[in-house]
Formats: C-alpha cells, structure tokens, sequence
C-alpha cells in the first residue's frame, strides 16, 4: 500500500499502526504560531475495536491499509466459519468468530450485512440495523398488560436476550435495533 | 455560506478600524505578493507562478510594516489575508485573516494593555492575568523547564496523560517541551479570561529582543486558543542577519526549502527600525471565541 502523508489525514481514513488496520475518527492539527505542527488522531483500533490516541508529527508518513466496507448476505455458520455472499457476483466470503463477535447474536440467514474487508479477509461485521427475530423462551406474561410498563427477558433464535413487553409471548416474532439490542415492536 | 458569520465579520473589521481611528493607528494595506519569503523553521510560505518569476505570498505583513516604520510612518496596522501552507484544521487555514499593529511609544506591557482593551470590546471578557513561560510550565506541569532535560521532558508529557507520540526523537528537548506546553499548559490558558504568557526562552525569541536571558516577546490566550503574538521588535540588523541565518540551517538540517530573504527589509534596517512593539493576531480565532464555534470553517469560506 502506499504510505499517506499526515497532511492527507481525514477521517474514515485506513492505515497500519502496530500491525494491525486502523480508521481515523478525529484528526486535530495542533500547530503554535513558531512551532512544529503535530496532528493529534484519535483512531478505531478495526481487528480490536478499541479507539486510541496517538500524536504524530506533521510531515511523517503512514502506511495505507487496504481496508473496504462491503455488503454481503448472510448465508449460514458451519461452527467454524460465518459464510457470507455477495448478492451481485456470488463470491463467498467466510469469516472467522474473531471478525463477527457480538455480531453473532444478530446474524439472520440472508439478511445484508456490512462486512469490512482487510486484504480482501473479513476482519468485522456489523449487522443491519434492525433485525426480525422469533421467541423461542419467555415467561408467560400478565394478561392484559398491553402498556408495556414491565418488562422480561426473552431469548431469541440466535441466542440474543433481549428485555421485552410482558404482553410478548412465545413463538411471536419481534424487531430488535442491532445497536442497542432493544426492543423496538413485535412483527405481525 | 453563513450570513450570520459574514455580518459578524463585517462588524468585527468596523470595530477594528474604529478601535485604531481613534488611537490615530494609521491602517496599511501590505501588499501579498512578494519575490522574498520568510526563514522560520515551521513556516511554509505558499508560492505563486507569475510572468515576472516565481513570487510568494506573505505569511504575515511583518517586514513590509517594519519597512514601513523605517521610512517614518509613525503607529502602523494592517488587516488583511496571510497565507501558510500545510496549515489545516480546527484553527488553521492556509488563508486565515491577520491584525497585526506596531506601536512606537508602547512598552511591551503598555501593547498588553492595549490587545486586552481591544478584545475587551469584542468579547465582553474583562479579566487578564499575566504568567511567565516557566511559571505556566511550573504551574501545570510541574516542571522547571529552564534545567529540565529531554528525558525529564518526556517523562513528565506522559505522566501528565499526554498521547503516545510518533517520530520525536528521546533526545529532542526542543519538541518535548513544546509538546508539554501544547497538551499540557496551553489548555488551561485563559479560561474565562485573558492569560499573557510572557518572558519565553531566549531560543524562541524569533525576532524579539532579548533581555537578561528572557525573550521580550508574549502569547494572548484565550480558552486554550492561541491567538495573538507580540514582540518588543529586535532593531540591531546584523542580529536579524544572525537568526535568520540559524533559521536557515536550521530549514537545511530538516531537509526543508530555503526561499529567498527579503533583502529589502534586512537592507533597511541599516536606516534604524525605531523603537517599537508590534503584535500579530488572529481574527478569525478571535472570531470563532465570539461566535462560539468549534471551527474555523465556521467563520471563514
């Protein structure tokens, strides 16, 4: 990859550090009237997620990293591997527990996934923002509680626990915001 | 484009104008376009193609004002566009907008004065306090930067929480100290008020005099910002020749460009700068204190 001077520095912008694939969240220049400039960039850490800051003197360079954000289907696990598919040229992707992490929870088969490559490697998932998932467990709720004052925990199809409405039984099917992991409405 | 901040420009360079109208400051329009550039080490001038040859445009209309003064102009200002490249960010622009003024009655405390009387009329923020360079450095972060060393630098800008940093060498004081100053003191300059840092190290004099070991020269800090520098202005020609000759080796140690002094001003001093302060600011900072804004493209197109 070619290296990137920190005068190019932007945000969302890709680079090695450590070994490991980097993006920039912040990038300040900090530079008094007489004195050398220095950029301060705060940075996500893409194989640990961890945000980090370092400083770099203004005129070094980096080294770019071939990272991109693609979409692919969902297609299913093996235990091992999460297969994913690209809708439009049907190349298959499998990526490793390491690059789903707590995505895994949210994973429906052929549902759209943003897959971040390293290398043409997925190296992170992020699911759709919202998922449709059925009930498989829940303690029966109180009848006529349609406020949704209370709340209970459910678990999902894929393993997720998520707090719902004591109305929400089993075998209803229910949306959950990805980000959060609430509870949004059940799904008729 | 933000109408709001075109008016509150507009209003700033009235009272700007009016402020020196009334202090019978004669306003000069320097010109931009020069043949000759500047020699400080961390200062890039951006040049321009002409018909005439290559040309430079002024990071700050410094040495014209001075020629200026030279040729008998009494109390000088100008306010105007400067150019610095590889300049950008949150407060930097490579085309940001300079006042700067030269007073030849004023003490270097009585120009204080008179940059706090001005911003008091801008921000509405009456406090001042004034602290020496070793002060501030003793103050916040504990160190007595006269005799520390490089390591002992170093040791305290992370003690203090400061970021792991890439590409300064352990041995170089110089940005150690500059880093602490940066990361660790500057922050806390001026909160609510306006902070004069003074009596900086006679290396940072830049073209400052030098008195009993102390450069005669301070920093305006508001909120952390830096926003204005001043100097009782270095006369004595061949001390001039003498910096910018260090400067110059300095630039050739870095692998940086070495543009052309601009002789006309060096050759004039031989006639006698007179005796006088003189100090830069940043309108566009100053700007975005009193607009409140994160950024400096909030404030300037």
């Amino acid at each position: 990859m070619a290296s990137i001077k920190t005068s190019d520095f932007k945000n969302g912008l890709k680079f090695m550090l450590d070994g490991d694939p980097c993006s920039i969240v912040d990038n300040t220049v900090v530079k008094p009237g007489k004195g050398q400039a220095f950029n301060r960039v705060k940075y996500r850490n893409l194989m640990t997620g961890r945000v980090l800051e370092k400083t770099f003197k203004s005129g070094d360079s980096v080294e770019g990293a071939d990272v991109t954000d693609i979409n692919l289907e969902y297609l299913y696990s093996d235990g091992e591997f999460w297969n994913f598919m690209d809708p439009e040229s049907f190349e298959q992707y499998a990526a490793e527990h390491s690059a789903i992490a707590d995505a895994e929870k949210f994973l429906v088969e052929q549902d759209v996934c943003t897959v971040t490559l390293w290398n043409g490697s997925p190296i992170a998932v992020t699911p759709p923002n919202f998922v449709e998932l059925e009930i498989t467990e829940t303690d029966p709720g109180l009848k006529g509680d349609t406020a949704g004052t209370g709340g209970k925990p459910a678990t999902v199809t894929t393993g997720a626990v998520v707090q719902v409405p004591l109305f929400v039984q089993i075998g209803e099917t229910i949306k959950i915001d990805t980000r959060t992991g609430e509870y949004v409405s059940r799904v008729k | 484009m933000n109408v709001k901040a075109l008016q509150e420009r507009a209003n700033l360079y009235r009272q700007i104008r009016s402020f020196f109208y009334q202090r019978d400051v004669m306003e000069i329009d320097a010109p931009a376009l020069s043949t000759s550039a500047i020699s400080d080490v961390h200062i890039e001038s951006v040049g321009a193609q002409t018909v005439m040859g290559e040309r430079y445009l002024h990071t700050s209309p410094e040495f014209y004002l001075k020629r200026c003064l030279v040729a008998g102009s009494g109390d000088i200002y100008s306010l105007g566009s400067v150019f610095r490249d590889e300049e950008e960010g949150h407060q930097h622009r490579i085309e940001f907008t300079m006042l700067e003024w030269y007073r030849l009655g004023l003490t270097l405390e009585g120009l204080m004065n008179e940059v706090a009387e001005l911003i008091e009329s801008v921000l509405a923020i009456r406090a001042t306090e004034f602290i020496s360079y070793s002060q501030a450095f003793e103050r916040w972060a504990g160190i007595d930067v006269v005799n520390a060393s490089a390591a002992e630098l170093k040791l305290a800008y992370y003690d203090l929480g400061g970021a792991e940093v890439m590409g300064v060498e352990e041995d170089d004081r110089a940005l150690w100290e500059q880093l602490i100053l940066t990361e660790h003191v500057e922050p806390r300059l001026g909160q609510d008020r306006m902070t004069f840092l003074t009596h900086f190290p006679a290396r940072q004099a830049a073209l400052a005099k030098v008195k009993n070991g102390w450069a005669q020269r301070f920093e305006l800090y508001i909120n952390g910002v830096e926003l204005a520098n001043g100097y009782d202005e270095l006369q004595d020609e061949n001390e001039h020749r003498r910096r910018f000759e260090l400067d110059q080796q300095e630039r050739a140690k870095l692998g940086r460009i070495q543009r052309p002094l601009d002789e006309a001003f060096l050759n004039s001093l031989e006639q006698g700068l007179p005796e006088c302060c003189g100090v830069a600011l940043g309108v566009d900072r100053l700007l975005m204190l009193k607009m409140k804004a994160q950024h400096i493209s909030e404030v300037r197109d």
